[in-house]
């Protein structure tokens, strides 16, 4: 193997613990996801029953409060986002296979290197533009369920989506361009 | 070339070329966007609003919630229990063990909702089943992917409420609904094809029908279908919302598969909670770049002249549903699901409407099933490849044996296009239809 990339595999344990930590990160927006949002639909009932029924007056401390679906809708923006830059790591995006087994094997590894570096356009303009949207019209404004919190952080995602995407497309670039110097299972290493 | 022409090829024709080259389909979705914002001279800050804009639906938060359910039922142990009851239903019949693989994929495929998920989980109990009572290896494996579609049919599905959203308008719980007849037909003819080539090859029958141990069976697996009645019951009555339904569904599905059924420990659960997000991590970025790309189609009125294009061909509508048929077919043969559903559903829906006299809930049934079936066909079929890997066949010999199957579906294909009852009798039986109207101005106006 190239000595190069004996020298850059030292890193693979940071990214390692990075995919940990985002998606660690994802599973705690899905869970809240689904928390706040079932929470949501108690508080109206209980609002609703302690309304009707007298003896449930008591439920009525129990309500639905109206930053439940732009929390929930801000929670799944970030768990998209974050968890759409962890499919590139695992390869999980869907992209048409159909031809791969009638190409040549170094056409198709040229051609992931070409979608990579694609990606890596499309995430660069995510974090410039977005960025740039983010800090300008985008910041104008606060949630309206949350009149405290500035609507930057509804379209942060979008930056932060690229930032992520330009850090796993790096490896999957790197991974792609080491298979052509090395055996295969050598580069799951 | 005017720029309007000049914006059109360049999104349709970036996109196209970045598909063939193997680009990932968000991605592909979202550059091809990126070029023709360039080419119309707008500014590129339309991406950040529209992506976000995409993405924050409150009826999109079903899509996690419904699949979270799914994979916690699935690791919760319900397959061999619905197996159990599906056998005392239809176990009894020629072939009992392909109609016992049929009926547990309704039931199945009615919590998951995923035909991936339903022939991993049903094929590997009852491929190598099928197989030891006599059953030919390639004849299991085809029962049990095409089987496997119903689940895509019968709510509470996932891919129904994107449909639902990328159309615009339409009641979700309308849809749900009408998915429960196509998946009972589709059920019935894969039943009718499997009884006629158990009974040609001489498949063995089950025990006798047994009153007792169908109950039985129907207690032990009630709990698990109580979850489906919990969300159609909440959303056809009004109670929920569909995402509020799948919400409270997910804490129920946790309920029962660690409580009740005890499959899973909480360890289980964290761990199923990463099977839940790299999933939507394939769906959940493709509808936020999609938008970007819907965008783009509205404003180039490419769905006029798409619908212009169809019905220039032919004005009798029995051919334009064909048409739209074959259209949708060979997309799912070469894409999947979800991306065909947030691209096609803007363009086709139009024509379906206007010219074909469909309904946009038929329709939606229509496309659904559709993608169902370019599921099963080479050279993009993932319900396929996970299918000849569990019985560990190759896939030509499983599509030699689906080629029965594969008539069963486009009859089934056919009845959904042509007999917009078949979709639409029983949400308008239960009060849960809602015509689309608003919806269908949506599309038009946009």
């Amino acid at each position: 193997m190239p000595k190069i990339f004996t020298t850059l595999d030292k890193i693979r344990p940071a990214y390692d613990v990075t995919y940990k930590i985002v998606m660690l990160l994802c599973k705690i927006l899905l869970v809240a996801d689904i928390l706040i949002a079932s929470y949501a639909v108690l508080g109206r009932f209980c609002q609703q029953w302690s309304r009707q029924y007298e003896f449930l007056s008591f439920l009525a401390i129990i309500k639905d409060p109206a930053w439940t679906e732009q929390v929930v809708l801000t929670c799944m923006s970030y768990m998209a986002v974050l968890s759409a830059a962890l499919a590139i790591r695992t390869g999980g995006h869907i992209r048409m296979t159909a031809f791969d087994n009638y190409l040549p094997k170094v056409v198709v590894k040229v051609l992931d290197v070409v979608a990579d570096i694609a990606v890596m356009v499309l995430a660069v303009i995510m974090v410039v533009v977005g960025w740039e949207y983010t800090t300008t019209l985008g910041s104008k404004g606060f949630y309206e369920s949350i009149p405290w919190l500035s609507r930057f952080w509804m379209y942060f995602p979008v930056p932060l989506a690229g930032i992520a995407m330009i850090v796993f497309e790096l490896e999957a670039l790197y991974n792609h361009i080491k298979s052509f110097f090395v055996e295969e299972e050598e580069v799951q290493k | 070339m005017d720029a309007n022409t000049f914006a059109i090829v360049v999104l349709l024709g970036t996109f196209a070329l970045m598909i063939f080259l193997r680009f990932p389909i968000a991605y592909a979705v979202g550059l091809s966007s990126v070029f023709c914002l360039l080419a119309m001279g707008n500014n590129l800050n339309a991406i950040c609003r529209l992506m976000v804009k995409g993405i924050s639906s409150f009826s999109l938060m079903a899509v996690p919630f419904f699949i979270t359910m799914g994979v916690l039922m699935g690791k919760g142990g319900i397959s061999d229990k619905l197996i159990a009851l599906a056998n005392a239903c239809v176990g009894w019949m020629r072939g009992g063990l392909a109609m016992v693989n049929i009926v547990a994929s309704y039931f199945f495929g009615g919590i998951s909702g995923s035909a991936s998920a339903d022939t991993a989980s049903i094929g590997s109990i009852m491929i190598p089943m099928m197989v030891d009572q006599g059953y030919d290896a390639d004849f299991s494996t085809a029962v049990t992917i095409t089987s496997s579609c119903e689940g895509l049919l019968v709510p509470p599905s996932h891919n129904m409420v994107i449909y639902a959203t990328t159309a615009g308008g339409i009641s979700v719980g309308s849809l749900f609904l009408a998915g429960y007849l196509p998946g009972a037909l589709l059920a019935a003819s894969l039943m009718i094809g499997s009884y006629i080539i158990s009974v040609k090859r001489n498949y063995p029958k089950g025990d006798k029908f047994n009153i007792v141990n169908f109950i039985k069976q129907l207690a032990t697996s009630i709990w698990a279908l109580l979850a489906i009645v919990i969300v159609i019951v909440g959303v056809v009555a009004g109670w929920f919302t569909a995402t509020e339904s799948a919400a409270i569904a997910v804490i129920y599905s946790l309920i029962v598969s660690v409580f009740v059924y005890k499959g899973v420990d909480w360890k289980g659960v964290w761990r199923a909670l990463d099977e839940c997000v790299n999933t939507l991590a394939i769906v959940l970025i493709l509808i936020a770049t999609s938008a970007v790309f819907g965008d783009c189609l509205t404003k180039l009125h490419v769905p006029d002249l798409a619908a212009q294009a169809i019905v220039g061909l032919t004005d009798n509508r029995y051919i334009l549903i064909i048409l739209l048929n074959v259209i949708l077919l060979v997309l799912g043969m070469i894409m999947d699901m979800a991306p065909i559903i947030l691209i096609a559903t803007p363009i086709l829906l139009p024509v379906a409407t206007q010219y074909c006299g469909l309904d946009p809930i038929q329709f939606g049934v229509m496309v659904v099933l559709n993608c169902g079936i370019g599921l099963l066909t080479p050279p993009v079929g993932a319900v396929l490849f996970i299918g000849s890997a569990v019985a560990k066949r190759p896939m030509e010999k499983v599509v030699k044996a689906t080629l029965p199957f594969y008539v069963c579906m486009i009859i089934t294909l056919l009845l959904v296009s042509y007999w917009r009852d078949v979709s639409l009798i029983i949400p308008k039986l239960l009060g849960g239809y809602e015509p689309a109207v608003a919806g269908l101005a949506n599309v038009l106006l946009r």
